[in-house]
């Protein structure tokens, strides 16, 4: 086990050109770096694109609001109360039911596309998968947590 | 799919048996206890325990091919899923840990769910889930696994701090741990992410390759550091994450309360060495001040904490992350040498720490149930070493234990570690240890004094009056297998108030306190015609004990087993 290794984070800095990076102890001359500088680019235009956008809404849209404009649902039914209101825990237990069935059609949709080229080690690899949701739905049925009184 | 292949998944699978079958375990707890009847629940607390027996069968197989025989020869790792986990002698020996361990939460946990009407089902099913995250944790050898395993680990243990959900502390306890839990498994993340930002790679061995060209500089590995150092200390409790121990220690129901300090906390010391042994060691400049810091902190703070504690769940508590603190010293001097010697040290403490932890918190769980108003306070000790010699006997050893006392456990496990330490140089630090355990020896033996040398308070009450010489008598009942005798004890809330008021009474510190006294897990008095049978929780003391003794008196077989675990950790 070399005992020098600490000896390499000094020397990373001295190899490189930048004297800024140098001092916060950073050395952004590898080219492991750069590559991470795309995700960035990435980032900031990104921020930008969200900002135009806003500022270009800003100065171009025409406003004239009226009460029917602001209200939240301009054409539909009129809210009564609002939403911070205490409402059935069994819908809490359908939404996480849901949310168990959600997530396994994400994973078998992309598997029956690539079905045969996964072959039996894939298709057995899902029955499991689908056999432990099952046990999780078997589980929420005998508890009654799919019966509505 | 070719035979390549094939041979790949088949390996792969031959790597996670053990993590297969107590998964599978888990489920069939899950279905099984929905199909059984009232009368028939106390089959689950068999299944659960044969998926552990079954569990550790196959690691003791898989032990014994790996090496071929008990020579400790070793070969290379075997790792599986492109070297996501590995199941080597070192992932083995955890396998075996975890699984006594759970063993041993299980024969304490039944008869104190089926007093309290409790449901069991999900109880073996969320310990085998917490098992299952264990063994992942232990044989992860990569940082994407690593974390899964942690989270699979974590979560069910916050449903299991608050398992008796009627009792408001118990939510306190859950809910502590839980916004604990994931504000550090937050931090965690931030850690590794850093740790790929500087290494490029979220394998074990690419890391360590990576970080002797590292692509940041030292500041950087100092942040990612920290923050992999904060995530662990707080899944350990080490000082300073360690403000959510005593409340979620308290609150919990004592089984679970013994299985969170004692298999949580060896799993996160697996997967943290292996992480520090086989990931980072090359920057073991930069992380091992930072754990020195830690140890030494969490050892004082840790034992300086635990003096005035009267609550004897609280109390152990701090002491948990005191041990915590010596535990860190192991891990210091690998980074300090290089050599595994400081590794095997952590395994043979962990071992030994397993045994007197489940033996000290299962003598709270034996009182609560043969005393329906126990409420863990020191005072409710006075007389005990009278009224019942042998569980005195018994706790007195565990206490020595725990000190760290020749010819015990804990003093090898103690002797292992410290030694360890001086041998990487840093002396000092091994003193601070041996004068923190002088410390300790002040609350560990406090417990002995009071059960031995301060008399039973004068005036009984009425609840209790027969209750005081009935103990006696159920212990002794409880050794000859006959357990009538603890059913007939009065039950009622009008005598659990007299016993507070007397002890209140009797008692300064109490006195001064008077809401100390209510704090406990389980406030409402269990119905003592159920506490029929506390076989399990005997049998799980026993064994404890045994397990004590045997290390205390011969301790080259473990030794050698986990010097055995530790040789190729570092992938050499």
């Amino acid at each position: 086990m070399p005992r020098d290794a600490s000896a390499c984070y000094s020397a990373a800095g001295s190899r490189g050109s930048a004297r800024l990076a140098d001092l916060v102890g950073v050395s952004v001359t590898t080219a492991y770096l750069t590559n991470w500088l795309y995700v960035f680019a990435f980032l900031a235009a990104g921020a930008v694109l969200v900002v135009l956008i806003l500022a270009m809404e800003f100065l171009v849209n025409p406003r004239h609001p009226t009460p029917g404009k602001l209200s939240t649902y301009e054409c539909g039914i009129v809210p009564v109360g609002d939403s911070w209101h205490p409402f059935a825990v069994r819908y809490y237990l359908f939404a996480l039911l849901f949310l168990i069935f959600d997530v396994e059609a994400v994973f078998l949709f992309p598997w029956t596309l690539e079905l045969r080229s996964l072959g039996t080690a894939g298709f057995i690899e899902v029955v499991i998968f689908i056999g432990v949701l099952a046990v999780g739905l078997l589980y929420a049925w005998r508890k009654g947590a799919l019966d509505w009184h | 799919m070719d035979a390549q292949a094939a041979t790949a998944v088949n390996n792969s699978i031959e790597v996670i048996l053990p993590l297969i079958v107590v998964s599978a375990g888990a489920l069939a707890v899950l279905v099984a206890d929905l199909f059984l009847g009232p009368r028939t629940k106390g089959l689950l607390a068999w299944l659960a325990a044969a998926v552990l027996v079954v569990t550790m069968a196959v690691a003791v197989g898989q032990w014994v091919t790996f090496s071929g025989g008990l020579s400790f020869s070793g070969r290379a790792p075997e790792a599986g899923f492109a070297d996501m986990v590995v199941m080597d002698k070192f992932g083995l020996f955890f396998v075996l840990l975890f699984g006594a361990a759970g063993l041993l939460t299980v024969l304490l946990g039944d008869a104190y769910l089926a007093a309290r009407g409790a449901a069991r089902g999900e109880f073996y099913a969320l310990l085998l889930l917490v098992i299952a995250g264990m063994i992942g944790l232990a044989t992860a050898t990569d940082l994407i696994s690593f974390f899964v395993a942690f989270e699979l680990m974590s979560l069910p243990t916050y449903v299991l701090a608050g398992y008796a959900r009627r009792d408001p502390l118990a939510g306190e306890a859950s809910l502590k741990y839980f916004i604990n839990g994931a504000f550090s498994s937050a931090i965690l993340l931030f850690g590794f992410a850093v740790l790929y930002a500087i290494s490029g790679s979220t394998t074990f061995s690419a890391i360590s390759a990576g970080l002797e060209e590292p692509s940041l500089g030292q500041g950087a590995a100092m942040v990612g550091f920290v923050l992999i150092a904060a995530g662990f200390g707080f899944k350990i409790a080490a000082v300073p994450f360690h403000g959510w121990a005593p409340d979620a220690y308290q609150g919990a129901p004592t089984p679970v309360t013994t299985f969170m300090s004692v298999g949580i906390k060896a799993a996160a010391f697996a997967g943290f060495l292996r992480l520090f042994a086989a990931a980072v060691l090359p920057a073991w400049e930069v992380w091992t001040p930072i754990l020195m810091v830690l140890a030494v902190v969490t050892m004082i703070v840790g034992n300086v904490l635990a003096l005035p504690q009267r609550n004897i769940k609280r109390l152990l508590a701090y002491s948990s992350i005191a041990h915590a603190g010596y535990l860190l010293l192991g891990i210091i001097a690998l980074g300090e040498t290089g050599d595994q010697y400081g590794s095997s040290a952590v395994l043979v403490y962990l071992v030994a720490y397993t045994f007197m932890n489940v033996g000290a918190f299962g003598m709270l769980v034996f009182m609560r149930n043969s005393r329906p108003f126990f409420r863990y306070t020191l005072e409710e000790l006075r007389g005990y070493g009278r009224t019942a010699p042998l569980p005195a006997l018994a706790l007195t050893l565990f206490m020595l234990s725990l000190t760290g006392i020749p010819p015990t456990a804990g003093f090898w496990g103690k002797f292992y570690l410290f030694s360890a330490v001086v041998d990487a140089g840093q002396t000092w630090l091994a003193i601070v240890a041996v004068v923190m355990s002088a410390v300790s020896a002040f609350y560990y033996l406090r417990i002995v004094w009071y059960m031995y040398f301060e008399a039973a308070p004068d005036v009984l009450i009425p609840g209790e009056s027969t209750a005081l010489p009935a103990s006696a008598g159920a212990v002794a009942a409880v050794a000859q297998g006959d357990h009538r005798e603890v059913a007939e004890r009065p039950a009622g809330d009008a005598g659990s108030s007299t016993v507070m008021s007397t002890i209140a009474a009797d008692d300064p510190a109490a006195r001064a306190e008077p809401s100390a006294a209510p704090l406990h897990a389980d406030r409402q008095p269990i119905d003592a015609h159920l506490v029929e049978t506390d076989t399990g929780t005997v049998a799980a003391l026993l064994v404890a004990a045994a397990g004590v003794l045997f290390i205390g008196i011969w301790p080259q077989g473990l030794v050698w087993a986990a010097q055995g675990a530790v040789r190729l950790l570092g992938g050499g």
